[in-house]
Formats: C-alpha cells, sequence, structure tokens
C-alpha cells in the first residue's frame, strides 16, 4: 500500500514535471481594423493577466503599453467593435519569463526615457524662469506646469495664495514631538538651514555633458537632473516647514463623504488606529532617509495621518483628494442624461470600493499600498456618485491615483547663480533637450511599415531569443523585417503558420456576439433585415466617433461592393451638408463625411474596415469572451 | 487588377489618416487634454485603466505585492548591471512604487527582498552585490536584500 502511494506520488510528480516544462502560455493577439487610427488593425502580446502593445505617442514614438486583459478585451471588442483573434503558444515557464521579462525591462526602460526627456525640458524651463527677473516668480510659474516643476503635495496644507491656515494639527503636533524625541530639538531648524543652504549652492550643468543615450534595452545614465535637485530640496523643505508649524490639512485637500459606505465600526476604527500609529512611526524614519526624494512622501503621509485622524474623531472614513489636476473629464450632460455607460462603470466603482474596503480591514497588518488602493477606490466611487447624485463633471484618470495637490505662492529659496553662468546653463540645457528629442525619435519613431505596432513586438521577441532559439522554444521564426508580416492581420497568420499555436480562437467583436444571439431566438430574416443598417440596429448606435455610413459590410460579404456604394453616398451625403455647416462646426461634419466616404472606398473591393464603434453596449458582462475555433486555423481569418 | 486596386484603396486610406497604433496617453500626455471633455465611453479609452481589473486567480494583496515586486526586480537586474549612482536608482524606485500605490517604499519589505533578487538576476560577483546593497539599505533592510538575493529563482 505505502508503495504504491510511493508509486502514485512518482507519478504525479512526474506528471507535474511533464506538465511544468510546457506550464507557460504567451497570446499573440491580432485586432480587425476599424475607422480612425487603426486602420490596418492591431497587435499585442498577452502575458497572463497582462497585455503588452506599441502605440503612437509623443515625439512621433511608438510607445510601448501594458494594459490588464480584461481591460484591453473590454475596450477593443465591445467599445471598439473589433473582434480580436488569438493564437495560444504553449512554452515553457523559462521562456514565458524571458519574454515577459524582456517586454517588462523594455516596458520599464522606455518609460524612464520620457521621463529622462521630461527632466530635460524641466531643467531648461527652470533655468529660463530663474533667468528671467521679470517673471512674477519661479515657483509659481513652475506650479502651473502640471506634468513639470510642480511642487506636488504642498496643496494639501498651503492654499492657492501660498498661505496656510492659522491654527495647529493635534496628529502633526504629536508626529513634531516624536520627530524632537527622536533625532533632537534642534534637528527641523537645522535640517530647514541645510535644504536652503543646498539650494543656494544648486547648479547647473554647463561643462557641454551631452545628453543620455537612447536604448531599448539600456536604461539612460542620466544621473541626478538640476530640476529634479531643486525640486526634491523643496519639497524636503516645505514638507519640514508644515512639520514645525504643525499645519492643518486644508478643506479642500479632503473628501468627507456622508455615504453610509464609509461608516467605521468600533473594529474598523481600531485597525485604522493601528495602521496610523504605524504610519507615524514610518514618518518619523522618513527624515532622516538616504532618499532624495523624501518631500513629497513626507507630504502625503503627514496628510494621510491627518485625515486618519479625522476619521477616527468622525467614525466615518475621510479620504484626501486623490485626482490630479490633469484628469480626464466627462461633461456634466453625460452625468444629467444618466448614461448608461456611468451608470455602469459607477456599479464597478461600488463594486471596487466595496473589495478594497474588505481587503484594507480583513488584512492582517495592512501595507501602505493596501491603503492607497482603498484611497484609489475611494475616489473613483465618490467621484461618480457625486457626479451622478448632482449632475456634475466626473473626473477620470488612468494609472493609480496618489494624492498630490500643488500649491503656489510658496516662499521657496533659488539657486544662487550670475545671470551669465544661467545663459550658458540654458543654452547647454535647450541643447541637450534637443539632442535626445532627436534619439528618442530615431530609438523609438514610428514607421508605418519599419516601426510598428507588429514589427515592434517581433523584435521585442526577436532581441530575446533570437533565430535559432525562437524556432526551438516557440517552435518557429517570424521575420518582420523585410516581409509583408508588419501588417497585423499577416503576422497573425505568419505566427500561426510559424509557432504552430496549441490553440486558436477569437474573441468576437460585440456586435457579432450580439447578433449570433439574435440569430439563435429570433428569425434568421428578420434579424438581419434589422440589424444590417444603421437606422435600425438594435445593437448600434450613432455616436460622435462615427462618421456616417448606412450597411455593417464586415458580415455581407457577396453584397459588400453595394452596400459600400450605398456608404460613399452617405459619406458624400453629410460631406454636402458639412459644406453648408462649415461656417458653423468649423468643417466637423464635412470631414466626418470626408472620413466616412474614405473608409466606405475599400468596401467596393470586398474589402471591410469599418465595424462601428460604441458608446455602450448593453448586455451581461463580460459580453465577449475567447471562444477556441473549430476547423482550419487560417480559415478563422476569412 | 483587383489587387492592385484594393491596395491602393486600402493605402490610400491608411495613409490619409495615418493608419498608426492607436494613440497612447500616458500620464504625461493627460496633460495636454487638460481641460477638455469626453464622452465617458471616450474617457474610458484614453485613460489606460481606470479601474481594477481582478485577475483569474491571485488574491489582490498577492497581486498587487508580485506586481510590485516584479517591477523592483525587472528594473533593479537592469540598473545593477551597470555602474550607477544610487540617488536616481531610488527616484527611478519611487517613480515605479508609485504606479503601485507605494510613496514609502523603504517601509515595505517587499522591496528590499525584490532589490536583493533584481541584485541576483543581475549576476552581480558577491563584492559588486555588496557594495550595491550597502549604499540603499540599513541592517534590517540588507538581511531582506540578502534574503531576496538567495531565494532568488526558487519558487
Amino acid at each position: 500500500m505505502r508503495a504504491s502511494r510511493r508509486g502514485l506520488l512518482a507519478l504525479l510528480s512526474a506528471c507535474a514535471l511533464a506538465a511544468g516544462a510546457h506550464a507557460g502560455v504567451i497570446e499573440y493577439l491580432y485586432v480587425e481594423p476599424n475607422v480612425d487610427g487603426s486602420a490596418g488593425g492591431h497587435a499585442a502580446v498577452r502575458f497572463s493577466d497582462w497585455v503588452y502593445d506599441f502605440q503612437n505617442a509623443d515625439l512621433d514614438t511608438l510607445r510601448l503599453r501594458r494594459t490588464p486583459y480584461q481591460y484591453f478585451r473590454y475596450v477593443y471588442s465591445v467599445l471598439e467593435n473589433r473582434t480580436i483573434h488569438v493564437a495560444r503558444i504553449d512554452v515553457s515557464d523559462d521562456t514565458q519569463e524571458a519574454l515577459r521579462g524582456r517586454f517588462n525591462d523594455r516596458y520599464l526602460i522606455q518609460s524612464k526615457h520620457f521621463a529622462v526627456q521630461q527632466a530635460l525640458r524641466n531643467d531648461r524651463e527652470l533655468l529660463r524662469l530663474l533667468i528671467e527677473p521679470q517673471s512674477p516668480s519661479a515657483e509659481a510659474a513652475l506650479r502651473d506646469r502640471p506634468d513639470g516643476l510642480g511642487f506636488r503635495g504642498a496643496g494639501f496644507f498651503y492654499g492657492g495664495d501660498g498661505t496656510a491656515r492659522f491654527e495647529q494639527s493635534a496628529a502633526m503636533r504629536r508626529l513634531r514631538e516624536r520627530v524632537e524625541a527622536q533625532y533632537g530639538e534642534a534637528f527641523i531648524p537645522r535640517r530647514l538651514h541645510e535644504l536652503e543652504q543646498a539650494v543656494a549652492a544648486l547648479t547647473p550643468t554647463t561643462n557641454g555633458t551631452g545628453p543620455p543615450s537612447v536604448s531599448k534595452d539600456e536604461r539612460p545614465t542620466s544621473g541626478y537632473h538640476f530640476s529634479d535637485r531643486y525640486v526634491d530640496l523643496c519639497l524636503k523643505i516645505l514638507a519640514l516647514r508644515a512639520l514645525s508649524d504643525a499645519l492643518p490639512l486644508r478643506d479642500d485637500a479632503r473628501l468627507a463623504p456622508a455615504d453610509g459606505g464609509f461608516a467605521l465600526i468600533a473594529p474598523k476604527q481600531r485597525k485604522l488606529r493601528d495602521f496610523a500609529v504605524d504610519l507615524e512611526s514610518g514618518l518619523a524614519e522618513l527624515v532622516s532617509s538616504k532618499r532624495p526624494d523624501w518631500g513629497f512622501t513626507l507630504l502625503l503621509g503627514m496628510a494621510r495621518l491627518q485625515a486618519i485622524h479625522e476619521s477616527l474623531r468622525s467614525g466615518r472614513l475621510v479620504l484626501l483628494d486623490g485626482f490630479p489636476a490633469e484628469s480626464l473629464v466627462i461633461p456634466a450632460s453625460d452625468a444629467q442624461r444618466d448614461d448608461p455607460f456611468l451608470i455602469e462603470l459607477f456599479e464597478w466603482a461600488r463594486r471596487d470600493f466595496s473589495e478594497s474596503l474588505s481587503h484594507f480591514f480583513e488584512t492582517k497588518e495592512p501595507h501602505e499600498r493596501d491603503f492607497a488602493r482603498l484611497e484609489d477606490a475611494g475616489n473613483r466611487y465618490l467621484e461618480i456618485q457625486r457626479g451622478l447624485s448632482e449632475g456634475r463633471a466626473i473626473r477620470l484618470h488612468a494609472d493609480q491615483l496618489i494624492p498630490s495637490q500643488a500649491a503656489v505662492g510658496l516662499a521657496l529659496p533659488l539657486p544662487e547663480l550670475d545671470p551669465a553662468a544661467l545663459r550658458r546653463a540654458e543654452s547647454a540645457a535647450a541643447a541637450r533637450e534637443r539632442i535626445h528629442a532627436k534619439r528618442m525619435r530615431d530609438v523609438f519613431g514610428y514607421h508605418l511599415v519599419t516601426h510598428n505596432c507588429v514589427s515592434e513586438i517581433f523584435a521585442t521577441i526577436d532581441a530575446e531569443l533570437g533565430r535559432v532559439e525562437s524556432e526551438r522554444q516557440l517552435g518557429g521564426y517570424v521575420r518582420s523585417e523585410g516581409s509583408l508580416n508588419f501588417v497585423p492581420r499577416l503576422s497573425y497568420r505568419a505566427v500561426v503558420k510559424a509557432y504552430e499555436p496549441a490553440e486558436v480562437g477569437e474573441v468576437s467583436s460585440y456586435r457579432r456576439s450580439q447578433l449570433e444571439a439574435m440569430y439563435a431566438r429570433e428569425n434568421d430574416l428578420k434579424v438581419y433585415l434589422r440589424e444590417s443598417n444603421t437606422l435600425s440596429s438594435t445593437i448600434y448606435r450613432r455616436n460622435g466617433r462615427d462618421s456616417f455610413f448606412l450597411f455593417f459590410t464586415k458580415d455581407a460579404l457577396p453584397a459588400r461592393p453595394l452596400f459600400g456604394a450605398l456608404n460613399v453616398v452617405a459619406g458624400a451625403g453629410e460631406m454636402a451638408l458639412g459644406v453648408l455647416r462649415a461656417p458653423l462646426d468649423r468643417g466637423r461634419t464635412l470631414w466626418s463625411g470626408f472620413k466616412g466616404v474614405m473608409f466606405s472606398l475599400p468596401e467596393l473591393a470586398f474589402v471591410n474596415l469599418r465595424k462601428g464603434t460604441l458608446e455602450y453596449g448593453p448586455s451581461d458582462p463580460p459580453r465577449t469572451e475567447f471562444r477556441a475555433a473549430s476547423g482550419n486555423r487560417e480559415a478563422r481569418l476569412q | 487588377m483587383i489587387a492592385r486596386t484594393i491596395a491602393v484603396l486600402i493605402g490610400g486610406v491608411a495613409l490619409c489618416f495615418s493608419a498608426g497604433c492607436g494613440v497612447f496617453k500616458s500620464s504625461t500626455t493627460q496633460a495636454s487634454v487638460e481641460s477638455s471633455s469626453h464622452s465617458s465611453a471616450a474617457a474610458f479609452r484614453s485613460s489606460s485603466s481606470p479601474f481594477r481589473w481582478s485577475s483569474n486567480s491571485s488574491s489582490p494583496s498577492d497581486e498587487s505585492s508580485s506586481a510590485y515586486q516584479r517591477d523592483v526586480t525587472d528594473y533593479t537586474a537592469k540598473f545593477a548591471a551597470s555602474e550607477g549612482d544610487p540617488q536616481p536608482f531610488q527616484r527611478d524606485l519611487s517613480a515605479i512604487a508609485e504606479g503601485h500605490g507605494v510613496t514609502d517604499w523603504e517601509q515595505d519589505e517587499v522591496t528590499y527582498l525584490a532589490i536583493g533578487r533584481g541584485l541576483a538576476k543581475a549576476g552581480l560577483s558577491e563584492q559588486r552585490f555588496q557594495d550595491f546593497a550597502a549604499q540603499l539599505s540599513n541592517d534590517s533592510q540588507l538581511a531582506l536584500v540578502k534574503s531576496g538575493y538567495e531565494t532568488y529563482g526558487t519558487p
């Protein structure tokens, strides 16, 4: 019995090992074309929950983007109404990790190169402001650049005119006493004096040092920029001043909702109190940190500490306002008309907030990232809730929300530099910025054929594996240079042919998914007649993003030229109307009609590009999902 | 003839509308659309990913911790492979950490474990590892870095 159990265990282990040899999966995703900037289709690579793809970005470059798969699927297959073709390639864990690592490295490194470009611009702008004595004040002008030299976090304590509230915060007094007990009573004034001296002694680079080189696989060796040093020193000064004066958190920097979901029962209050104790302890250590940029972290931590103490006093969760000034804004009109998409967004936000609350309060020792998740989810939930209930504009922001209000009119020290040195430095900074931008374009520049969303994927795979290892580990090699594989559709065929995927399939477009459900429960002819055109379709609603067209031609291959001709006529009609409207809408309708005609022309030759986009796709989530293909793999693309 | 017509039509459309690969809206480029308003769906499309999308397998804590750890490991490996001043590295680390909701990364043990793993991934010599780690950490943090270094490669 024991022997047979051992045998079974050995067998299971062998199976596990065998499975482990091919436990990894990589998916190549080809997204069918649609109108505007996606007429050629799109391509991406998926590793587990994350998708990497290349998108057009600043400086005419292609930028590697990393997004959650479910978001990618929702945007492309539902809102963009485009079918995603999927080739699943079985690989070893090592191969999957190596390729994921290469894509992730390039993602992080490219982000750093863009940050360097921004820092070079900040250097030049800071020097320009220091040169111009007529400039109102360097710091006020700098603050107006949300993506540049803003003094993030100062707005928690300082208002629009640089002044702070008069009274003191008890939480801040306690933190100050703790710092004084730990480092001595003279610590804060001494550090402030040292920091102010450091600002005065700051010198920009004038020795002709060129900008850092740009490479896809090497992080920039750019050092620590003049503007970065200045901002870091100023933020430390502002944070220590706020601590020294025990400044209270400004009312407009925080959210104190009356919503029942924010009520704190006793166990939650205990958890929050414990978190505040840990936070205070961490902040006391932060003031002596060796990291150069602790100023913002201290400002944010002190603001959070006060928000938490207010939460404990009031019995309701108080959060910092996390939306940055540059957030996207959904207009109040959408909120006032109960836009169904917004209502669904609100449901997601509510669910996310509820999960974040449970997660934070059920975690034994929550970290800052757990609190940040709660803060992020609470902000998004409140923003949509208030927008819908009060009919006001709603802010939306990509990425993690990190509260970071800036302030103006702050009395900050300036570097003591003579005008001639400043002018030389500014000239050198402008040259560095210009050269670096050119290098960025040289390395990351977009080109329709040689550097597009497809070619960069294969270039990245090639950089990691090379031809021989690609053939060994992926089962084949896809050549991007000197072939037509730069076309997304053809690249998918090349992948299916070369890598011999374990499975191919698709995530059907929203319209197609809905049509299939309709065909299954209604009369085919009735569904076809109703849904084939934009006038009677119940799936599609005309929106401001699409130019006017009459017929969907994706599922009408035999009739495509005829429908295309009618779409050309419809587009021409919109153009004619556009000519009349041009003085009123600055040619918007005319341009829309022109695009309508242009995207209908390929239909005359049996080629479909336009699918129609959606503002919202009513249905049960997930609306679209992966289905394995049956039969000939390549036939699925016909 | 037909093939040429198709190619010309598609090529014409592509060139007319610059058939790119979508438009990336990073946090920096978002600044350029400040004060412009978008329909809800358009804003959603442009915002990269404004909501948390649950993963298939992990708890939220594991998910955020492992994503953070992976980024710090990957970046440390790249940084450590070349000579570098620790201050820019610390600033880079701050930028990466903020993306995961961490600003006080010195208080997060995952940071130091990930740095250790990154140093191992870079294949640093023992001496270079000691030098690099000492620049970044105090005694207790150094223990975590060593732990990450020694356990790199184990599941």
